[in-house]
């Protein structure tokens, strides 16, 4: 088989990129729905992962992986953006730094 | 030199990076959003680099189409857009904290993807798949064992097994008539398998004409690319018995794709119970088997006019595809049941594994393999759908229960201090009884 | 038709049906529905019971096994060999036990309509009266002594419920009642008395188990061999061994491949009787008893003795009957249908049942008979000085299951099922009849006390008296008289019943008691034992007693003047109570036809042509095996009946022609050199005196020593509240001052305060902010992975 011209670890070092990037943006952001598309970004550089190693491994199961995570996130989002909109209504507020009651 | 996919994936691998560091600063959530919308199509971009077209489709429809328009709405609902002011910073060292923490993680990660040599290791080859077709005209059905082990049961003429994998290796098989068991005077056929790594099998049992019995043929279904690019292998197994007191009933089997022209005999001479193979270019055939010579027959008897030829198919396979580097396997039978022929197609592309990537390829997977997680997941897209329902339902909270909340925060229940107090005080009276 | 044998599921659940229907909607349903729903659970079972006799009948009487629905395998442990099945057995004596029960039933039940209305535990008493037949179906139709004896004990628990069923009322006889309420008191001596002879029965049991593995009456493949030859069979004859071995070849033959078996001495497919039966042909069987050995016809003699322990409790004979008078607490109807004419008969039933075992033990047989003739003369003896309308009918009842059972041990069992049948339509007709003379009794006296204002000395006595109702007891035959005119239905029917237990020709208990006689006179005379003679002697002085207070309670409740303003306004009862009292005499009268024996003189010709010789005697024999025909003695028929008329004129002579005694006076036999021996009957022969001086108070007594003294004083004021109490006290001080309180408190408040005290300074890391826990969570998967590459960074780092 040949050689790919991009090899699959640049794909992964752009996944890493991506990856620190949307945790970044989890750690740093305040508004509770940035913090959410930050993992949306941090799911889809995983995704990005599994699909460069598919095609290094020659296997569709990582597509499937991929598949699935989608559908994972979709719901992950939906149940999310759910929560905040609760919350909203009660504080009238995003910021997760309003958020505090399990304080200890 | 950096070539054109190099060139371009640098190119979407800086946008992407460049949309998501946006993301991150934009004050605007709105922004935010669709900066990240950017960042998806690169990455569904990528996907298609990587020859997964399927989830580049799944990648821009659901994800930057659905899940990002979900987003939007959910922010212009709130009107959220504007993120508030930054004004007491409560954790100072958070910031800091982050970006070593991030930046520590990249460079280990970093290190880790570079020293790895991902590119030049090879993957392992896969199990080989194998099955059994049974093709000898009148036989009973027969279980196959490999090693002792039942891995085809009740398998009936002119049918074939399902695949079934093994590790790859060197095996016994044994086939004994169905439901007897496995003692050496049942036993059929015995003969030792190869079965290698990355091989599609198929083995089929045909009548043994010279030493009478059964014989297992190996016909290979995949084809390694490197040897025979662009071509396809059709095998034919001649499976049609012989009239009662004859012996040898050869057959030829002929190209009869465009109509108007003459058949193009492929096969001169193949007797039954026997096999041949022969490399096809890829595109779709007709073929027909005839009785040994008759087209030479129809031919001569016709002569040099352009009336069509007096000619009769024994069995004939119409428009199959045959695509490269796959192996084809034509058992020619024919059905007489109840006394009447009637052709019987056995017509097997043996390459049991579709293209990678495809939405073909992940279909098949996802009803077979995965069909289990596959519900799993459903059922937790109905769970969620139902939970939102139940957290964004505004609750009205009846009075007696906002009553009985209300009592239960009457002051002059023990704090866990005062409990703790009280504790000590006890210990220390009974200690200085 | 064969299937209709598996009917006999229903006959014991449509009167459970009926029970759980007014159980739980009776109070709904009313008087009209609840009475109507027990009526039909019981005429559909009557219905049912018919239909199988039908069906034996017409199968030519082959006895079928039914098994139960769903409760089939109740008792089934594999892995121990213990597989005791619940079936049904239809056979000639079962079948005939469920018509004797269905149709005696159904008809008190309708009377019970009557004399229950008003009642204000209405539908409760029709949900015991269901559950009692349930029970009694059970008892009669099951195909192992485990299955009867759920149905024993059930009609035992249904017995108890109905005599106490008014408990709530004072005894009739405050002098008589000990404490509290003497209807409890009769159930709850009913019970206790009872448990006696239950013990004896489940030890019967036991011994049947242990000794054949089974309890099964007979295995499924068993085939009873059916003989139809017109001579009697010799079963009498003492015959030798061979031709015992004979008889029961004959008898009994097995299933085909029962022979085979047999030969390994497997006793597994074999029920008990047919083991036994081979087991006596085979001769020299032993059982063992762990170490013990005993010989087959040890074991059997215990068996029946237990059996037979068993018997006296349920059928009320010497010594377990004293429950049986006090048992007429109970409404009329139960005493009826449960004191007289079917539970009291179930150890007839187990007993004719188990004939096979009864047969082979001779002295048991004996011991039987001395039973059942002493019964019979002693109650005979005590109903002739009571005064209770029911007590003199309750003491007749165990005189004759005394007759029941002396046949039982002389072997006529086809004698003493025939009694038991004939008994059931007249005793459950004069209960029933005195039911509703006492009905009658307390109208007319409500009926007096609201009109009738001073008309009558005796009357003004009593409205003068305040406790009037306490005082009046319309039981009391003395409050009685004349109410022959006044209750004309109840009078004839009741004179039917009355002749027919006197044993006058040609009603019922002339027949049944003949042959008990005719069988007494040919074991005696003709085989020369002395049971027969003893037999005889005693049950021809008992049948004249029975005519004697049979024909003064007659004189009494009907002949000459009301002696009471009560008895003066006695109204006939209503319909529902008469009809079935005119259906039972026209029982009592042509029951005794179904068994006319042969060689009657004169008449012989037209009782034959009518009716055939010995129906019911060949009916029975199907199923019991060594039930025979009696033949007819003309001479002791005579007698007897001779004997019985002038029983019965002497009776007359005293209670009929001079004056009656007046309420609360004394008897003409009182007065006369016969008043030792009224006094005696009147007292019950001090029986029940007897029970409490030598049984009752010495086992009190030993009770209170033993929880004054033993108990209390020694175990719990010494034992348990000086040694273990204050001992136990003392070294707890010890243990929780010192060593509980300095160490192990001090150890662990110490330790619970450390924990505080860290838990207080770590709980500052839990700040509540989600970015904080991110961060934390960050770390750690940077640490994880740091760890999982930490052999890659070395060799890149070089370190």
């Amino acid at each position: 088989m040949d050689k790919p011209e991009v090899a699959t670890e640049l794909f992964v070092l752009l996944s890493a990129v991506l990856f620190t990037l949307g945790s970044m943006g989890v750690l740093l952001r305040r508004n509770a729905i940035l913090i959410f598309m930050s993992i949306e970004l941090m799911l889809n550089s995983a995704n990005l992962a599994l699909v460069a190693f598919a095609r290094q491994w020659n296997q569709s199961d990582a597509h499937l992986m991929v598949f699935f995570v989608m559908t994972v996130a979709a719901a992950e989002v939906a149940v999310g953006l759910a929560l905040i909109v609760t919350i909203y209504r009660t504080k009238q507020s995003t910021d997760v730094d309003d958020l505090h009651a399990l304080q200890g | 030199m950096v070539g054109t996919e190099l060139a371009l994936f640098i190119m979407i691998g800086a946008l992407s990076i460049l949309a998501a560091v946006m993301m991150l600063i934009s004050e605007n959530a709105v922004h935010s959003a669709l900066f990240l919308i950017v960042n998806f199509a690169c990455v569904a971009f990528m996907y298609l680099m990587l020859n997964a077209p399927f989830l580049f489709a799944v990648q821009i429809t659901v994800y930057a189409g659905a899940i990002m328009v979900l987003f939007l709405f959910v922010i212009m609902l709130m009107g959220a857009e504007r993120v508030l002011p930054q004004e007491t910073q409560r954790f100072p060292w958070l910031a800091p904290a982050t970006l070593g923490v991030t930046m520590a993680l990249l460079f280990v990660a970093g290190l880790a993807i570079i020293q790895s040599d991902i590119d030049t290791s090879e993957p392992e080859p896969a199990d080989p798949i194998f099955r059994f077709v049974h093709a000898v005209a009148g036989a009973d059905a027969v279980d196959v064992y490999i090693d002792g082990e039942k891995v085809v049961s009740d398998l009936i003429y002119r049918e074939a097994s399902d695949f079934e994998d093994f590790p790859a290796g060197s095996y016994t098989a044994q086939v004994v008539p169905h439901e007897s068991e496995l003692v050496p005077e049942n036993i059929v056929l015995e003969t030792s398998v190869f079965l290698a790594g990355n091989g599609v099998i198929s083995y089929v049992l045909t009548a043994d004409t010279a030493n009478g019995g059964v014989q297992a043929l190996q016909v290979e279904g995949r084809i390694d690319p490197n040897d025979e690019k662009d071509f396809a292998r059709l095998t034919v197994v001649h499976a049609i018995p012989c009239a009662a007191g004859t012996t040898s009933c050869p057959i030829e089997v002929a190209d009869i794709t465009e109509p108007g022209k003459d058949p193009q005999v492929l096969v001169k001479s193949l007797e039954y119970g026997q096999a041949t193979h022969f490399e096809v270019k890829e595109g779709e055939y007709t073929l027909a088997a005839y009785a040994q010579g008759d087209v030479r027959a129809a031919i001569d008897e016709r002569g040099d006019t352009d009336e069509k030829l007096n000619l009769d198919a024994l069995v004939q396979v119409e428009e199959k595809v045959i695509d490269q580097n796959t192996g084809v396997l034509w058992v020619v039978t024919q059905d007489t049941t109840g006394g009447i022929v009637r052709p019987k197609i056995l017509w097997f592309a043996l390459d049991n594994n579709p293209d990678f990537g495809s939405a073909e390829g992940i279909g098949q997977l996802l009803f077979t393999d995965y069909l289990l997680p596959f519900e799993v997941i459903g059922l937790l897209l109905l769970t969620a759908m139902v939970g939102v329902i139940v957290l964004t339902k505004q609750h009205e909270t009846p009075k007696k229960e906002r009553f009985r909340r209300r009592m239960a925060n009457v002051p002059g229940n023990p704090t866990v201090e005062e409990y703790v107090q009280s504790m000590r005080k006890n210990a220390a009276d009974s200690s200085g009884d | 038709m064969e299937g209709f044998y598996s009917a006999v599921s229903l006959v014991v659940i449509v009167p459970l049906v009926g029970m759980l229907i007014n159980l739980f909607f009776g109070k709904k349903l009313g008087e009209k529905g609840a009475g109507f729903i027990a009526v039909g659970a019981s005429a559909f079972a009557f219905v049912i019971a018919l239909t199988l006799w039908a069906t034996l009948v017409n199968q030519d009487y082959a006895p079928a096994i039914v098994n139960a629905p769903l409760i089939h395998s109740w008792i089934s442990v594999p892995s121990a060999g213990i597989d005791i099945p619940w079936q049904f057995r239809v056979d000639t004596l079962s079948v005939t036990m469920m018509l004797v029960v269905t149709g005696v039933g159904t008809l008190i039940h309708i009377y019970a309509t009557g004399y229950m209305h008003g009642d204000e535990r209405f539908p409760r008493f029709f949900v015991y009266m269901n559950l009692f037949l349930v029970f009694m179906l059970i008892l009669v139709s099951g195909n192992n002594l485990l299955v009867m004896f759920v149905g024993w004990e059930g009609v035992g628990l249904c017995s108890f419920l109905l005599i106490g069923f008014w408990f709530d009322k004072p005894g009739k006889h405050p002098k008589e009642g000990t404490v509290g309420w003497s209807n409890s008191n009769a159930a709850r001596k009913a019970f206790i008395v009872n448990r006696i002879g239950d013990f004896g029965l489940l030890m019967g049991i036991f011994l049947t188990f242990w000794t054949f593995g089974t309890l099964d009456y007979y295995k499924p493949n068993e085939v009873i061999h059916l003989h139809h030859d017109d001579a009697p069979p010799p079963v009498f004859a003492v015959e030798g061994l061979e031709a015992e071995g004979e008889h029961a070849e004959a008898t009994v033959t097995e299933g085909e491949h029962g022979g085979a078996e047999a030969a390994h001495g497997e006793s597994e497919i074999h029920g008990i009787f047919t083991q036994a039966e081979l087991w006596f042909e085979e001769g020299n069987h032993h059982v063992k008893f762990g170490s013990i050995d005993l010989d087959f016809d040890v074991v059997i003699t215990l068996i029946t003795l237990f059996f037979l322990l068993g018997a006296t409790g349920k059928s009320a004979q010497i010594p377990l009957f004293v429950w049986l008078p006090d048992a007429m607490a109970g409404p009329t109807p139960v005493s009826a249908l449960i004191h007289a004419a079917t539970m009291v008969t179930a150890g007839i039933y187990m007993m004719v049942r188990s004939n096979s075992f009864f047969y082979n033990a001779d002295l048991t047989s004996f011991v039987v008979t001395i039973v059942g003739i002493s019964t019979a003369l002693a109650a005979g003896f005590m109903a002739l000085g009571q005064w209770d309308i029911k007590k003199v009918l309750a003491y007749s009842t165990v005189s004759q299951l005394g007759f029941m059972v002396a046949a039982v041990g002389l072997g006529a069992y086809a004698a003493a099922m025939f009694h038991l049948v004939t008994h059931a339509f007249f005793k459950a007709l004069l209960f029933l009849g005195s039911g509703s003379v006492i009905h009658a009794m307390e109208h007319g006296h409500h009926h007096a006390h609201e009109h009738g204002h001073g008309h009558d000395d005796e009357h003004d006595e009593h409205d003068e008296e305040h406790h009037d109702d306490h005082e009046f007891d319309p039981q009391d035959m003395r409050n009685m008289g004349g109410l022959a005119g006044k209750m004309r239905l109840t009078y004839i029917t009741y004179l039917i019943g009355a002749l027919a237990l006197a044993g006058i020709f040609p009603l019922a208990g002339f027949w049944s008691k003949d042959e008990i006689l005719a069988d007494a006179f040919t074991i005696g005379f003709d085989e020369g034992e002395l049971k027969g003679y003893l037999a005889l002697a005693v049950l021809i002085t008992a049948a004249a007693m029975t005519a004697f207070y049979t024909w003064r309670q007659i004189c009494l409740v009907f002949y000459g003047k009301p002696r009471t303003a009560a008895a003066e306004h006695a109204p006939e009862s209503v319909s529902a109570m008469t009809t079935p009292l005119a259906i039972l005499a026209v029982g009592a009268l042509l029951v005794g036809f179904m068994n006319v024996p042969n060689g009657i003189p004169l008449l012989g010709w037209l009782f034959e042509g009518i009716f055939g010789e010995h129906r019911f005697t060949l009916f029975l024999e199907e199923s019991v095996i060594h039930a025979h025909a009696g033949d007819f003695n003309a001479v002791l028929a005579l007698l007897a009946t001779g004997i019985a008329l002038g029983a019965m004129y002497a009776a007359h002579a005293i209670y009929g022609s001079k004056a009656m005694p007046m309420p609360m006076e004394k008897d003409p036999l009182e007065d006369g050199q016969f008043q030792p021996l009224f006094a005696l009957s009147n007292a019950k022969l001090y029986w029940d005196e007897a029970y409490f001086k030598y049984i009752v108070y010495p086992f009190q007594g030993a009770a209170r020593f033993l929880a004054n003294t033993i108990d209390w004083d020694f175990w719990h004021n010494f034992v348990h509240d000086r040694i273990i109490g204050q001992g136990f006290q003392g070294a707890a001080d010890v243990i929780s001052q010192p060593i509980d309180r300095q160490v192990v408190d001090k150890g662990f408040m110490s330790l619970a305060t450390g924990v505080l005290a860290a838990g207080s300074r770590l709980r500052k890391t839990q700040t509540g902010y989600v970015r904080t826990y991110a961060l934390s969570l960050m770390m750690g998967a940077l640490l994880v992975i740091v760890i999982i590459l930490l052999p890659t960074l070395r060799d890149l780092l070089g370190i």
